[in-house]
């Protein structure tokens, strides 16, 4: 039931992978955002707090809306702007066509808003017999193409200069040479004669400030400037969430959006724009705004979408979105593309969509680049929830988001289920009954599991000594697969007179999430965090190896359970097991010899982002004489849990296709060998480099002594 | 003293990493006569000057007809259409902001915002102690602005119009100004 509604996205996507040239213009835009971001984040003496301070102030906008709407009218109103509330699409299309039509318009011109693409604005006005220009470059060309943009920043991004001349060529009947400055005087000189003759000026807002009734408009070309000034009418077309209380909450979000999007400080204009100014003393001039809902007040009673209101559009989330960079806007995206298109797709244009929601990886990046700190890999979980509830689950997605779960009985008979996955044959079948990939090696069950150990050890770790103690989160890994990780980190902390303990658990959960099962989510968050609170409120620290896992109790608990005191005292609580190992390094607890050599790349899985990007484990490795690089691209690796065991487009397919440009990074330097701490962005790096990849922990072993 | 001259220094850096270009002048009439020289350097015969301080209009006025430029007052008829007919546009900044490397223009009449949109090349006189050191520090201004007249514009200008649409190949100059000249006096 319902199942056939993936076949577009997947028909979709694989018509895609097929494309290398355009997702290697897409990778280079998105790149170039990212750089750009990173450099201009320096000049800043915290772009963290910043964030959060942006958070802050879109938390109480939209906390104040309905005082702030009624604010920003009056203001506006005072200024002499017609003010208009729409409910949605159609309402805003008809409340501006009759004010086209009274004033007897015809050309209209715009520079770039999204809002006017969210409730596809120009085609009932090309029907109605207007005449619409984009304005914005990239806009106009997407609309001269008749195609949806690429990128929020860079719409046209796939198209190369030649294509484009040649589709201004073919447009106005007019020969255009194919390099970049025939197309700008080209550009330059054809919009000019439409700027200066047009009746009607469409800009959206990037916000707006309710203390004194103005927009703000922020445009690179120019383009906003003149859309602004010399058309008699002046229409604003904004979404409700726009509105701030002052001008001192305005300049952290306009500075916040440039930075993001490209690293600039700010776009070349800002324009903060009050009522609507004479031309030379022609005062008969207008202003109107059309202030959009179309489900904005909806997604505000709800208390997964609310945060989606926070988005301030700067497209940085799709710059860091892996699954996007090779699938791009036209499958990655409805009208709004990339990760915080999803939750937006699904709450104004509905669910159905919203399908490339299964797109997403829950790598959770978008949720670290976001300026407003939005946590949308959760929104998008929902998303993906709902469109289960509606369509059904992958039968796939199915097995893969409980399969830790079938972890003891597979440990139990593990020599002969380590066996049968041995065999091709075996594999073969089980790819046709589940989904799994065959080409994909699996992990090896380990019949010794840690918790056997542990338990046979627990009386001397209780041990302890130096006040210190310890509860450890094992998670699925350290436990059946490489027990000797959990082994190597308990011994190391037993030496140093820490006490350890391993509460009753389950396996983080996490899958669930990245399926959108968010009721088991739920589930399993309330479980572990009953069983790791007496111990927090003991004075226990709570520790992890696996970065997931860490960031699960971290970042994903809370969330689940909103924020209750239990989840939060345990998200606080929480160390990464190498950040633990670090610090008694520090206090003189633990001393680290140099038992390593070599040259190793180190990749950071993408949970490990949202906690310390590796630096404990890289410090660790260093003191042992290891020579440690990290090697990256900034974004996932493409597996993705287990996501990339998966078989076709939109599993192994899609994984290799976005391990690529990491692999490259790996390969082209002469390393011995890779670091990670991730066991499932192990697979992908072995098997897309052919190196070795080792965990930390694994290498440190012996390193670890009394200090 | 010290500190005003760092914040001018940031000012000069980062507008000029964003392609614009900034020069110093000690007075308004050496800033008047640098402003003759670099359009005269880019041939300029017609430019549009917009309203701004009546002292300093007539001084910019008297030294751009010296050198036999046509200036253009764009304040009655086809407004958009006779500025458009400028190569260059002339303004007087309100006040400029260091760490985003913009100058700002308050305006009362979008005629004067034409006159740094519509032509080529954009000229603008910048009093030195108009310089502030954060955006964040320019709020207050922002807002006296905003809030003493029925309309008002406030345009923070960082440079020549950009864009990086086709291939993400840096094109300055679309629709507006592709040189932006910024000369700071007093």
């Amino acid at each position: 039931m319902g199942l056939e509604t993936y076949e577009p996205l997947i028909k979709q996507l694989k018509n895609m992978l097929g494309q290398k040239e355009r997702a290697a213009a897409l990778y280079a835009a998105m790149k170039r955002g990212r750089d750009g971001r990173a450099r201009t984040m320096q000049e800043f003496a915290d772009f963290n707090e910043y964030r959060h301070g942006i958070r802050k102030i879109k938390e109480r906008s939209i906390d104040n809306l309905d005082k702030l709407l009624e604010r920003f009218m009056e203001e506006a109103q005072k200024r002499g702007a017609h003010v208009y509330v729409a409910r949605d699409g159609p309402d805003a299309i008809s409340y501006i066509m009759n004010i086209l039509k009274q004033k007897q318009a015809r050309l209209i011109i715009k520079s770039k808003s999204l809002t006017s693409e969210e409730i596809e604005f120009n085609e009932p006005f090309e029907k109605a017999g207007y005449e619409v220009y984009e304005t914005d470059l990239g806009e106009w060309i997407m609309q001269v193409a008749r195609e949806k943009p690429f990128h929020l920043v860079f719409p046209a991004v796939h198209k190369t200069t030649p294509e484009v001349a040649e589709l201004f060529s073919r447009a106005y009947q007019k020969a255009i040479e194919g390099d970049i400055s025939a197309i700008m005087k080209f550009v330059r000189e054809t919009l000019r004669r439409i700027f200066l003759s047009a009746d009607v000026g469409v800009s959206g807002a990037n916000v707006a400030i309710a203390e004194n009734g103005a927009i703000v408009l922020e445009t690179n070309e120019g383009n906003g400037r003149l859309v602004t000034s010399i058309p008699k009418i002046h229409i604003v077309l904004m979404g409700m969430e726009k509105i701030v209380e002052r001008v001192e909450d305005a300049i952290p979000l306009i500075r916040g959006h440039a930075v993001s999007a490209t690293g600039q400080r700010t776009t070349t204009y800002v324009s903060i724009i009050a009522g609507r100014s004479p031309l030379a003393g022609d005062d008969g001039r207008e202003m109107h705004i059309v202030i959009l809902d179309n489900g904005r007040s909806r997604m505000r009673e709800d208390s997964w979408f609310r945060e989606a209101l926070y988005c301030i559009r700067c497209g940085a989330c799709m710059n860091i979105c892996a699954p996007y960079s090779v699938s791009g806007g036209h499958v990655f995206g409805y009208i709004y593309p990339g990760p915080i298109g999803i939750p937006w797709t699904a709450n104004v244009h509905g669910l159905d969509k919203a399908k490339f929601a299964h797109l997403c990886i829950s790598c959770g990046l978008c949720k670290e680049i976001c300026p407003a700190e939005i946590d949308i890999p959760m929104m998008i979980a929902r998303v993906k929830e709902l469109d289960v509830e509606k369509h059904g689950q992958l039968k796939v997605n199915r097995i893969l988001e409980s399969y830790e779960s079938y972890a003891p009985i597979l440990s139990s008979i593990a020599p002969l289920w380590n066996w049968l996955m041995r065999r091709g044959l075996v594999r073969a079948l089980m790819e046709k009954l589940t989904g799994i990939d065959r080409n994909r090696p699996l992990p090896e069950f380990k019949r010794n599991t840690f918790m056997k150990w542990y338990r046979r050890n627990a009386d001397r770790l209780r041990a302890g000594g130096s006040g210190k103690k310890v509860a450890l989160f094992v998670d699925f890994f350290a436990n059946y697969i490489e027990p000797q990780l959990a082994i190597t980190l308990v011994e190391a902390l037993a030496r140093a007179g820490v006490e350890v303990v391993v509460p009753e658990q389950k396996t983080s959960g996490y899958p669930y999430i990245l399926y959108g099962d968010l009721k088991e989510a739920e589930k399993v968050a309330r479980y572990n965090v009953e069983k790791l609170y007496p111990y927090v409120k003991d004075g226990y620290d709570i520790i992890s190896i696996e970065p997931t896992a860490t960031y699960s109790l971290r970042e994903s608990y809370p969330k689940l359970l909103n924020n209750s005191e239990e989840s939060l005292a345990i998200a606080s609580k929480t160390y990464e097991a190498l950040e633990y190992l670090w610090m008694l390094v520090q206090q003189g607890k633990i001393a680290v010899e140099k038992t390593l050599s070599g040259r190793a790349g180190f990749h950071i899985p993408c949970h490990e982002r949202g906690l310390s990007y590796g630096k404990y484990a890289i410090a660790l490795l260093r003191e042992a004489g290891l020579d440690v690089e990290i090697r990256e691209t900034g974004m996932c690796c493409g597996m993705a849990g287990t996501f990339g065991l998966k078989k076709g487009t939109l599993g192994i397919e899609l994984s290799l296709a976005i391990g690529e440009q990491l692999f490259k990074q790996f390969k082209d330097n002469n390393l011995d060998f890779i670091v990670t701490e991730s066991s499932v962005c192990k697979i992908q790096l072995e098997q897309g480099t052919g190196l070795q990849v080792f965990h930390p922990l694994k290498l440190l072993g012996d390193a670890l002594r009394v200090a | 003293m010290k500190e005003l001259e760092s914040i001018i220094q940031l000012f000069k850096d980062r507008f000029e990493q964003q392609a614009g270009r900034v020069y110093e002048a000690e007075t308004l009439d050496e800033a008047v006569s640098k402003l003759s020289s670099i359009l005269l350097e880019q041939n300029v015969k017609r430019v549009a000057v917009a309203g701004m301080n009546e002292q300093v209009r007539e001084r910019i006025k008297e030294s751009l007809a010296s050198v036999g430029m046509k200036v253009i007052e764009p304040r009655d008829g086809n407004a958009h259409e006779i500025i458009n007919s400028a190569e260059a546009g002339v303004t007087l900044a309100s006040f400029a902001v260091a760490d985003i490397g913009a100058i700002a223009e308050i305006t009362n009449d979008d005629a004067d915002r034409l006159v740094s949109s519509l032509p080529g090349i954009h000229a603008c006189l910048l009093q030195r102690q108009n310089i502030i050191d954060t955006f964040e520090n320019s709020a207050q201004l922002i807002r006296n602005a905003l809030s003493s007249s029925q309309s008002c514009v406030v345009s923070l200008i960082g440079g020549p119009s950009r864009t990086g649409d086709i291939e993400l190949k840096l094109v300055l100059g679309v629709h507006g100004p592709h040189q932006v000249h910024v000369i700071i006096f007093g």
